[in-house]
């Protein structure tokens, strides 16, 4: 009795699985229209998020990094000025416990840290006889995994640094290829969340965006064709053959499910090989990918089963996936959103998907970040599932 | 009008409906409808149907439009739940009950009166969905699927895609997942309706072939040849009501009158019901000689029109 229902499940996953295959305008919405999404909008560029962006416009332009002279020497006030200066950062003044502090806790990307006793140490430019000597350095305190944030922050201390000691110099060449100051990078595990956290690929952005659309395809996609069963009259044969209704709804939910496993993967792989994104945590990603899988899958089982009876309830549930999905940001990343619109979105279950994924591919959560999200895609696929069972007394 | 709503008075039915004959056919039904009451709405769809049909038995139900043929053929194979009435199924091996229960399901076939395919898929793929749904795997499956495909003819367009077939080869695979999983009732829902000749004796010959298995057929159609060429019995159906129950010969003895003799003269023609043909044509032919002469039997549209008082092609 069980293997025969087990027959029975697999038969029907496999049937609409090659129907899925056979249908060249849904595979396309499915499997091809994600990638193109992704790898478009990824290929953008970096500035795809800042651009939209117009909320965090300034920050875009100039990065706001906490600066701690500890030094107050003439040396260190002349390197703080030029990097003042410099249109690409703008400083703020702190203190060292609440810079690290600051920046660990993803307020700040960065801080820069110049110690007592900088200005006293021989500049490059003053060659001692004790030979290699300590030299000026300044800390940078910055999360390695905000390579651009890191990379443009020692650019302009170097500059500015230069700057700062040509300043003395009569007829000296402020480009010369000289290090001016060594830098010692201070490694801060910022947990970056949310709006101040900053994706360090546009795909690793796209991707998961992706992802979210191609099961909320998938998802539609299958939540009508208990109805197309109706129209073709296949139905008929699936209620005189002899298994449960349940049965057929597992056949469904099982077809729906591979068919999101498949496209989920595809799509990792496509980011990972493809274009270099490197998610952060593989065991949360997949622990994320599969949470959205079974949420979706028990919304898409509730919604066949709703529109089971006529084709407009069934275009209903494109209607209401679409909407979760703007909501949740599925079209428009969440962290371009209004602040006001982010605090909406947290009651959509793309929403939680979204973070749940985005957390393990470059925000950096950690399992306890991302667990309220997947315990939400958890139990919306839980009760969904046991409601849409219930509610299919007859097919 | 006399009682057809139950088997309560075997005998005594009247001239007009032989249940007894009918119920007598068969030694061991293997379905039975007792009084199936069946509403849509308000439209009485069912109203008191009562009907056996046996192993090794063709049971033609013969009825214009909306007589409530497709509502018995669903309410037989639990799609639909009667308002009123039962519904009995036994197979042998001891399997009977309701149509609700599996085991007794998996020996009910349904050719549906709609095409039910997948057209996306081919003939074969189709099959052992049905097959594997059925509870069918491994050798078994592919062997009944390969039997089902050379049983109605599709062998050669197996994997070919349904929607590239014929109307009547769709019909004909629309027989074979009615029967790929090897049940012992069949159920055929107008199976013949829209398909070419060619088709359609293909079609007829199969059914008669599955008697000769020994499976039950209830057999739903509004041809009349059909049902006077392959049926045993022949149920009569309009508005819901079962109007006549019995062999075939029995209904044109009962419901047809007598043969109808033509016989045509030098600027005449003359038409004689009669029992005795030669030796009415004897008589007539008495001093002149008949030009040509035809004698025409009765057929089932004369006991629809003499039940119903109207055409069954109408
Ligand atoms: N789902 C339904 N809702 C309402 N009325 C229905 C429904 N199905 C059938 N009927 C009505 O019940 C009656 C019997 O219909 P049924 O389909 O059983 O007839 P039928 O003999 O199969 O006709 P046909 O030869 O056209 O297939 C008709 O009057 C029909 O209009
Ligand atoms: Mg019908």
């Amino acid at each position: 009795m069980a293997s025969a229902t087990a027959r029975a499940i697999a038969a029907l996953i496999s049937k609409d699985l090659r129907l899925l295959m056979r249908d060249r305008g849904a595979v396309f919405l499915t499997f091809a229209w994600p990638l193109v999404l992704a790898s478009f909008f990824g290929a953008l560029g970096p500035g795809f998020g800042a651009q939209l962006d117009d909320g965090d416009a300034d920050r875009a332009a100039a990065m706001t990094v906490l600066i701690v002279d500890e030094d107050h020497s003439r040396a260190s006030e002349a390197l703080v000025a030029e990097l003042d200066a410099d249109p690409r950062v703008t400083l703020a003044p702190a203190e060292l416990d609440t810079a690290r502090e600051r920046v660990r806790t993803g307020e700040h990307p960065a801080y820069v840290h110049i110690a007592a006793g900088f200005g006293a140490a021989p500049s490059v430019l003053e060659p001692t006889a004790a030979s290699p000597a300590p030299g000026r350095a300044v800390e940078l305190g910055v999360d390695p995994r905000r390579r651009s944030e890191a990379e443009l922050l020692t650019n302009a201390t170097q500059l500015a640094a230069w700057r700062a000691l040509a300043r003395g110099l009569p007829n000296a060449d402020a480009t010369a290829p000289i290090e001016a100051v060594e830098i010692e990078f201070q490694t801060v595990h910022a947990a970056v969340r949310g709006p101040v956290a900053r994706p360090p690929s546009p795909y690793a952005v796209t991707f998961p965006q992706g992802i979210i659309w191609a099961v909320l395809a998938c998802a539609a996609t299958f939540a009508v064709s208990l109805v197309e069963e109706r129209k073709r009259g296949t139905l008929l044969r699936l209620a005189v053959a002899p298994v449960s209704r349940l049965t057929i709804l597992a056949g469904k939910a099982g077809a729906c499910l591979v068919a999101i496993v498949v496209m989920q993967i595809t799509l990792v792989l496509a980011a990972v090989i493809g274009f270099g994104v490197r998610p952060q945590s593989v065991g949360l990603l997949a622990l994320a990918l599969a949470c959205t899988a079974l949420g979706f899958v028990g919304v898409m089982t509730l919604l066949a089963v709703l529109g089971r009876r006529t084709h407009s309830a069934a275009g209903m549930s494109w209607a209401i996936l679409m909407g979760m999905a703007m909501l949740g940001g599925g079209m428009l990343p969440l962290f371009l959103m209004p602040s006001w619109l982010q605090v909406a979105a947290n009651a959509s279950p793309v929403a939680w998907a979204l973070i749940a994924i985005e957390g393990a591919v470059w925000r950096g959560s950690s399992l306890a970040e991302i667990a309220p999200a997947c315990a939400g895609l958890l139990a919306l696929g839980g009760v969904s599932l046991g409601v849409g069972a219930r509610a299919v007394r007859e097919l | 009008m006399p009682d057809r709503r139950g088997p309560r008075t075997p005998v005594d039915l009247g001239a007009n409906v032989s249940l007894h004959a009918a119920m007598a056919y068969t030694a061991r039904p293997v379905l039975e409808l007792v009084d199936l009451r069946k509403s849509h709405g308000r439209t009485l769809a069912l109203d008191g149907v009562s009907l056996r049909v046996g192993a090794g038995e063709i049971v033609g139900l013969l009825g214009p439009n909306g007589a409530g043929k497709s509502t018995l053929v669903s309410c037989t194979a639990g799609l639909l739940a009667a308002d009123h009435g039962e519904v009995r199924l036994a197979f042998s091996g001891g399997v009977s009950g309701s149509p609700r229960d599996p085991a007794v399901r998996r020996q009910i076939g349904l050719a549906p009166q709609a095409l039910a395919l997948y057209d996306e898929l081919s003939g074969a793929e189709n099959l052992r969905f049905f097959a594997g749904l059925q509870g069918c795997a491994g050798p078994q499956l592919r062997a009944r699927v390969d039997a089902a495909l050379e049983f109605v003819g599709l062998s050669e367009r197996r994997e070919d895609r349904v929607k590239t077939y014929s109307g009547g080869m769709a019909r004909r695979l629309n027989l074979a997942a009615a029967l790929v999983h090897d049940p012992a009732l069949l159920l055929l829902d107008e199976p013949t309706v829209g398909v070419d000749p060619q088709s359609r004796a293909h079609l007829l010959s199969n059914i008669e072939q599955l008697r000769a298995q020994g499976k039950a057929v209830l057999y739903t159609t509004h041809y009349m040849e059909e049902a006077q060429r392959i049926c045993d019995r022949v149920a009569i159906i309009d508005h819901g009501q079962l109007l006549a129950v019995d062999r075939l010969d029995a209904l044109l003895a009962g419901h047809a009158g007598k043969p109808q003799l033509v016989v045509e003269f030098e600027g005449e023609r003359e038409s004689i019901e009669t029992d005795d043909p030669l030796a009415t044509l004897n008589e007539l032919a008495q001093g002149r000689a008949p030009l040509g002469f035809r004698v025409e039997r009765p057929t089932l549209e004369q006991v629809f029109l003499q039940l119903t008082g109207r055409s069954l092609r109408e």
